[in-house]
């Protein structure tokens, strides 16, 4: 098997020209050394941050009031809507950009895996803006880093407070609380248990969700009476559930402020986390039913390390080289046109490519920074090879090699698989009646689909 | 017997080059003259088109082909075949000019290798850049004095005919077609050893909006046609197109089209049958869109290669060497056939399996530039066609 080829196939966003070759020697080590590099971020470094994107919301707030005075309160409204979907789209592309043109592109993988972990959705209108700032804030700085803090950043972080309602949840004996009669939301607080830490099923009570809210509760947004606090997350003591709070038959005392960050601690340290996470990475990278043993593997580096992420990148890394099986995990709309361009690149389609992909992604079923919940995308093949799903790919594929020349398709496959392109692929380019539709093959190819 | 009446023997025509105009009076020349070239990607068959029913040779390797009522008689050997219609109506009034055994000078079975010789305009690889459209379009411009886009091709992005020139531009429709039937049909063999794409794929093409309960093989052909449907159309709309393009004041002088879909290895009957339907349609709406500008035009459709005189095992044929090229428009000098029918006989033809070429494309295409376009013959042998050594064909333009 060619183990440059799996790599770049499996840990990256798709193989470029010519990468194969340059890491050919020794491909794992080469992927074991970029695991503990930082994330190049050049692409997507000056980008509006989740602070601008807020006070644009707190300007149009402000505006709206004013202009309903006068009754011009929709006219207002648009040019503010326009202004965040301009920031948004301008994240956005840049954000495809930085997946196609970064060259390694293991920590674009991984940043993927984990942003998807930790799901904020632009489904919901208000917090679409934050998304792409959100996975640059609390998820990209943290990939080099533990678990817990990747965690930590991203419960506190703004976008998730907002997205899963936390903001707006009061400690009913709170000052806040008896005051206005407002009650908790457990939104956040059972999302944190069920998707991001212990998994369903780790045996934890409709009694630990509600505690939990209540240890949660008083994480807000800022920025409403205090301006300097505009788009950051603060912890508002008067919404605060007073008084000591019981977890998985842990007692939580003290301020509330430090309530949270021991819950957190110790759902990090809990068995039921070290084998969700690992069983989790072992499906995106190694299979959607992925060999126990690998499981047990990257459970016991989790459990070994406290959650160093560095180190269980690269204990995966070397469980999908031990149990390789090449082209099983369905690449998603995203990564699939990633992927294209990148095997395409250098092409002229230019940014032209990255404004149209938002609409092909939503014709694609994947609409940018949006999924259906907050368990993310899905990431098995079942749920992406559909029928309509696999038409609209070979469609999709027929109009990029439709727009392309200068590209054959022979040795463009063989350059970036090498032994891993099969025969059949291999000889169904080599028959095609034109480059262009050896291309349109090559793109809707087993090969590309799949990684 | 073959009847060789109008044949011309291009290739033996001494003197061509005789025809010595300066540069200077080359560009004083009618610059309002159209030159489209139409590549029909994946090898059409020759002898499906432009069945020569007159050869008794014929009816031996393709039999089966042949309904004498429906094909469309040119002359004591030729027909058309009857989807070529409005082909068939331009000859009759002399406005195309037919090439049974036409090649360009590549002699391998790779339609990329073939496909890209054609458009650079060479006769082997030899490191060439630029189509010979493009180098055309480049001479064009620096005739029409600052005229700065002289060509142009009907496509989603440049082909290689016309890389390698800031003076062409390529232009489609937003919304390109989707996916052909024989690419789907690639794919669903591609796909065959991936059962959970095979699966997928299998549903798709089935619930391509067709109803519910049609039998299977109604299903599939309606499926097919449907796809065809909108490939015409859109071909149509391409080649209409065109037409607009050609015919603005000082608009491009060159155009480039593409039709794929010839690689008929199995079903070929069917498969052409649709295919010639849509080129036809295709020439007759360029033919409408340019209007007036039609009387100006030539039009010259190839394939990089043709296809192998036998059927194969699946009632289709492959990669061959010779077929058949039309040489269209107000500008030709039509109603006729043209170079020599290499004949059907085994050691008549090419590695004993393919036509015989006796007509270089490079003749025909060095012919319409000398004599439709008014390019240098200097300039032509030098840049345009510099592998070329022959003359070009003569006596093809009004």
């Amino acid at each position: 098997m060619d183990r440059a080829a799996y790599i770049l196939s499996r840990f990256t966003m798709g193989g470029k020209v010519g990468q194969r070759h340059d890491i050919a020697g020794s491909p794992l080590d080469w992927a074991l050394e970029e695991v503990d590099k930082t994330f190049d971020l050049t692409i997507i470094q000056d980008l509006p941050d989740t602070r601008s994107m807020a006070t644009i919301m707190r300007e149009m707030r402000i505006a709206r009031q004013n202009a309903a005075r006068s009754g011009r309160k929709s006219e207002v409204s648009k040019s503010f809507l326009q202004r965040l979907r301009k920031a948004f789209a301008k994240q956005a592309q840049a954000h495809f950009r930085q997946a196609v043109e970064n060259k390694t592109s293991i920590h674009d993988r991984l940043a993927l895996f984990w942003a998807n972990h930790f799901t904020v959705s632009g489904s919901n209108n208000i917090v679409r803006p934050f998304v792409p700032a959100y996975q640059r804030e609390a998820i990209y700085p943290n990939l080099n880093g533990y678990f817990g803090q990747m965690l930590w950043a991203a419960e506190t972080h703004p976008a998730m407070l907002l997205y899963l309602d936390n903001h707006i949840s009061v400690g009913p004996n709170s000052r806040a609380g008896k005051r206005r009669g407002k009650d908790l939301n457990e939104n956040l607080a059972r999302e944190i248990l069920e998707l991001h830490t212990l998994g369903v099923d780790a045996g934890y009570s409709q009694g630990d969700v509600t505690s939990f809210a209540k240890i949660l509760t008083g994480w807000t947004i800022g920025g409403r009476l205090d301006k300097s606090k505009v788009g950051q997350s603060v912890f508002h003591g008067a919404m605060h559930e007073p008084g000591n709070h019981q977890l998985l038959g842990k007692t939580y005392r003290g301020a509330g402020e430090e309530q949270l960050k021991t819950a957190l601690g110790d759902l990090v340290s809990h068995p039921s986390t070290a084998e969700f996470i690992a069983r989790k990475l072992a499906i995106h990278f190694i299979a959607d039913n992925p060999p126990e043993s690998a499981v047990e593997a990257l459970t016991k580096t989790f459990h070994e390390t406290n959650g160093h992420l560095p180190s269980l990148h690269k204990a995966v890394l070397k469980q999908a080289m031990a149990h390789a099986q090449p082209f099983v995990k369905a690449r998603t709309p995203h990564e699939y046109l990633t992927a294209s361009l990148r095997a395409l690149s250098p092409n002229s389609f230019g940014e032209n490519a990255y404004k149209i992909m938002p609409r092909i992604l939503v014709e694609m079923g994947q609409r940018p920074f949006s999924p259906p919940g907050p368990d993310g995308w899905p990431d098995d093949a079942a749920s992406w090879i559909s029928p309509q799903g696999i038409m609209r790919r070979v469609n999709i594929a027929n109009a990029i090699a439709t727009r392309m020349r200068d590209q054959d398709a022979r040795s463009l496959m063989q350059d970036i698989y090498g032994d891993l392109l099969s025969d059949d692929t291999a000889q169904h380019i080599r028959r095609a009646e034109s480059a262009t539709q050896g291309l349109a093959i090559a793109l809707a190819s087993p090969e590309m689909l799949f990684r | 017997m073959m009847n060789r009446r109008d044949f011309i023997r291009t290739l033996t025509l001494a003197g061509a080059g005789a025809m010595v105009l300066s540069p200077a009076a080359f560009s004083a020349l009618n610059s309002d003259n159209k030159f489209i070239f139409i590549l029909l990607r994946g090898g059409m068959d020759g002898l499906g088109a432009l069945p020569p029913i007159g050869d008794r040779d014929f009816a031996k390797l393709r039999g089966r082909d042949i309904d004498h009522s429906a094909y469309k008689p040119l002359d004591a050997i030729f027909a058309l075949h009857p989807s070529l219609q409005h082909i068939h109506r331009l000859y009759q009034a002399g406005q195309a000019a037919i090439i049974p055994a036409l090649a360009a000078p590549y002699r391998g079975r790779s339609h990329f290798d073939a496909q890209d010789m054609l458009e650079y305009g060479v006769a082997r690889k030899n490191g060439m850049r630029s189509g010979w459209m493009a180098r055309t379009a480049d001479i064009i411009a620096e005739q029409q004095h600052g005229n700065s886009e002289t060509a142009i091709a009907l496509a989603g992005a440049l082909p290689i005919s016309l890389q390698g020139t800031i003076n062409a531009l390529a232009w489609a429709p937003d919304r390109l077609p989707d996916a052909s039937g024989d690419l789907i049909a690639r794919l669903a063999d591609l796909y065959s050893d991936t059962p959970v794409l095979a699966q997928a794929f299998d549903k798709a093409r089935k619930s391509d909006d067709i109803a519910v309960n049609m039998p299977r093989a109604m299903m599939e052909r309606s499926q097919i046609s449907a796809r065809n449907n909108a490939k015409k159309e859109a071909f149509i709309q391409l080649a209409s197109a065109a037409g607009n393009f050609l015919k603005v004041p000082g608009g491009p002088a060159l155009a480039f089209m593409e039709l794929g879909g010839w690689d008929t290895h199995s079903a070929q009957h069917r498969r052409l049958t649709q295919q010639l339907d849509t080129l036809d349609a295709g020439i007759k709406a360029l033919k409408t869109s340019l209007g007036s500008v039609w009387q100006n035009s030539t039009v010259l459709v190839m394939s990089e290669f043709g296809r192998t005189v036998n059927f194969n095992g699946s009632n289709g044929t492959d990669h061959g060497t010779a077929g058949a090229g039309f040489l269209l428009g107000g500008a030709v000098k039509g109603g006729r056939m043209v170079g020599d029918w290499p004949g059907l006989k085994v050691p008549q033809l090419y590695e004993e399996r393919d036509l015989r070429s006796t007509i270089d494309a490079y003749s025909v295409i060095a012919n319409v530039l000398r004599d439709h376009m008014h390019i240098d013959p200097a300039a032509i042998s030098k840049s345009i066609l510099p592998d070329y050594k022959g003359t070009a064909a003569k006596g093809l333009i009004v």
